[in-house]
């Protein structure tokens, strides 16, 4: 006890010591400044509610549904409009290849998927792409999330290389992966499955660790066993969070699938894009990246409506 | 009191000490000393500090003492288990339960006594197997299986109508108020129908109309049933309207101040409140307490 003590009064005395005399100056000159105010002689302050108090923020929270999907809609026409006068613009200027118009880009979506089937062969591809990756990693996903909360060594071992991998873009190890895997699908599957699977396993972990120490305390006292703890509490708590790790992967399947199909391939919507873009057939690129985002969107919602469905209780 | 049950729980002599880094280790308990006995209803009283909960913690097999022991009939208390239900301040309701599956969870593990049959081969039917107990004697065959779903739905339904939740038994927990969840968690832990209820300062968290109202409601079924309780908190006047027996307690470091058989006839009221009695008891026990937080610094600021 007592060698702490004068551990910490050596150390008090050594920061005194590297103290710089400005910055003590400084400190000094604050202290003086809060003890030269007069209290007793300050006046009060002005009492002018009734005349200026603050201007509220509008409150939208009664705000029906169908306004807000009024705007959605007023918003996207806004930028279609947008685009289709830079079109115009462009077009006027002799620069076809810049920017297609809207309609070039219906006319687009009317060839490659009405007028023939290109656009479902490339769309059939990236979805089963998607699907392998995107299961492959909630499968592994999820008991990762789990054992990393649960256990610390775990958590300890595995840690280093999220962090790493969180920072680095998918695209920048496309080379690496065609190196090792070669050009086949199983390079587009792996892809995705790293983006997918980090994202998830990072929600699961913050769901398990979010659980209520109560809820756990409470089981053990209608004496439930670790088992019965980890089916009949623990999973439920973390129901939600695994849902929302579901989302998250799809956003992360959908913004990766991209990059996965840079790993050499004639088939997809992203090579599509890429191969379209290359070509300088902006109308095709276009069309692919609203479809890609479309889809999406499809998807996101799709799991947003199951989810509200099986968390009623939340 | 006159007529003492057997002793329940028995707190021997325990101490806990949580470590503090970097400085002096917190005594929570400094030689807690106490017996629990049948139909009992303790109060604890005392400041904030007191160790209050880690003696609830104790008892409840949360925390073990770091000295001394505390028993149930005699055996140590190892863990937590379903002789001891717990009431917690935060209800600790399962929110993806409904009401009703939240109480029926109370009756998931536990098990209880049947006769035990067996089919007569000569005849076909089921008949009750006869065993000798220690002293020779022939007696009915038990055995011990778990409630059936059928036989927990009543229990359930049972402990919902006593706190009367009955029209709320299939909302979830989001949905009803504070006052509502702490009767769920009454129910549930009526439910368990364990030897022993540690209630956690229950109340603690509602207003003061609610917590009246389920006061007298946990006096009516303490009333009825006579089930050990062992009841925490910080309200004086709360724990002279329940108990029949309050522990005051002292903080830094916590030990039994003082005890009190509380005199007071049962069924009570909030009526009882009036009582010239019911504030001598609550004059003193103030008294008690309120020195406490001047000589312990709460109040004195250091």
């Amino acid at each position: 006890m007592k060698d702490k003590v004068s551990f910490k009064d050596k150390m008090k005395a050594f920061k005194e010591k590297i103290t710089p005399k400005f910055v003590k100056d400084y400190y000094q000159k604050k202290e003086d400044e809060i003890a030269a105010v007069d209290l007793i002689n300050l006046s009060k302050p002005v009492n002018d509610v009734a005349t200026s108090g603050p201007k509220k923020m509008k409150d939208f929270s009664l705000w029906p549904g169908w306004k807000s999907a009024l705007v959605g809609v007023a918003g996207v026409i806004f930028v279609i409009i947008i685009w289709w006068i830079y079109a115009a613009v462009c077009e006027a200027a002799g620069k076809t290849s810049f920017l297609s118009s809207p309609i070039a880009v219906c006319e687009a979506f009317y060839n490659q998927a009405i007028a023939s089937s290109n656009l479902w062969t490339h769309l059939w591809y990236s979805l089963q792409r998607i699907i392998v990756g995107y299961l492959i990693a909630l499968v592994a996903a999820i008991p990762v999330g789990f054992l990393m909360a649960w256990y610390k060594p775990v958590r300890a071992f595995l840690d280093p290389f999220i962090q790493f991998l969180r920072c680095v873009p998918p695209i920048a190890y496309v080379p690496v992966v065609v190196a090792l895997f070669g050009t086949n699908e199983s390079s587009k599957y792996f892809i995705i499955f790293l983006a997918v699977f980090l994202t998830m396993a990072v929600t699961i972990y913050q769901g398990v660790k979010n659980v209520d120490l109560t809820l756990v305390k409470a089981a053990y006292t209608f004496g439930a066993r670790d088992r019965n703890l980890f089916m009949g509490v623990v999973v439920p708590s973390a129901f939600p969070f695994i849902l929302t790790a579901m989302r998250l992967g799809v956003g992360a399947a959908m913004t990766t699938l991209v990059a996965s199909e840079l790993t050499g391939t004639a088939y997809g919507l992203g090579a599509f894009i890429n191969s379209q873009g290359g070509q300088l057939a902006m109308d095709n690129c276009i069309m692919g990246i609203l479809v890609l985002g479309i889809f999406g969107i499809v998807f996101d919602k799709g799991l947003l409506a199951f989810e509200k469905r099986v968390t009623r209780w939340k | 009191m006159e007529n003492k049950g057997k002793v329940v729980i028995k707190i021997d002599n325990v101490k806990k000490i949580y470590p503090v880094e970097n400085g002096d280790d917190v005594i929570a308990l400094n030689g807690v000393n106490l017996e629990i006995r049948e139909n009992e209803f303790i109060c604890v009283v005392g400041p904030s500090g007191c160790g209050k909960t880690t003696l609830l913690n104790i008892i409840g097999g949360l925390e073990q003492p770091t000295e001394g022991q505390a028993t149930i009939h005699g055996r140590p208390i190892l863990g937590p288990g379903p002789d001891r239900g717990i009431i917690f301040q935060q209800y600790a309701l399962f929110p993806w339960l409904t009401v009703k599956k939240n109480v029926m969870y109370a009756t998931k593990f536990i098990k209880h006594e049947v006769p035990l049959m067996e089919k007569n081969p000569e005849t076909g039917e089921m008949e009750q197997v006869y065993t000798t107990n220690e002293n020779g004697e022939k007696v009915p065959a038990m055995k011990k299986v778990k409630y059936t779903k059928a036989e927990r739905e009543a229990i359930a339904r049972k402990y919902i109508d006593m706190v009367q939740l009955s029209a709320f038994a299939n909302k979830y927990p989001k949905e009803l108020s504070g006052g509502m969840k702490q009767r769920v968690a009454i129910a549930r832990g009526y439910a368990l129908n364990s030897e022993v209820l540690l209630l956690d300062e229950p109340f603690g968290a509602l207003d003061a109309q609610t917590r009246s109202q389920l006061q007298e409601d946990l006096l009516r079924t303490w009333e009825k049933e006579r089930k050990t309780c062992f009841f925490i908190t910080h309200d004086v006047d709360e724990c002279v309207l329940l108990a029949s027996r309050v522990i005051i307690m002292s903080a830094r470091p916590g030990q039994v101040k003082e005890v009190i058989d509380i005199d007071l006839p049962y069924p009570r009221s909030q009526a009882t409140k009036l009582d010239p009695k019911f504030q001598e008891y609550r004059n003193h026990i103030w008294d008690v307490v309120y020195k406490m937080y001047v000589s312990s610094g709460s109040i004195n600021n250091k």
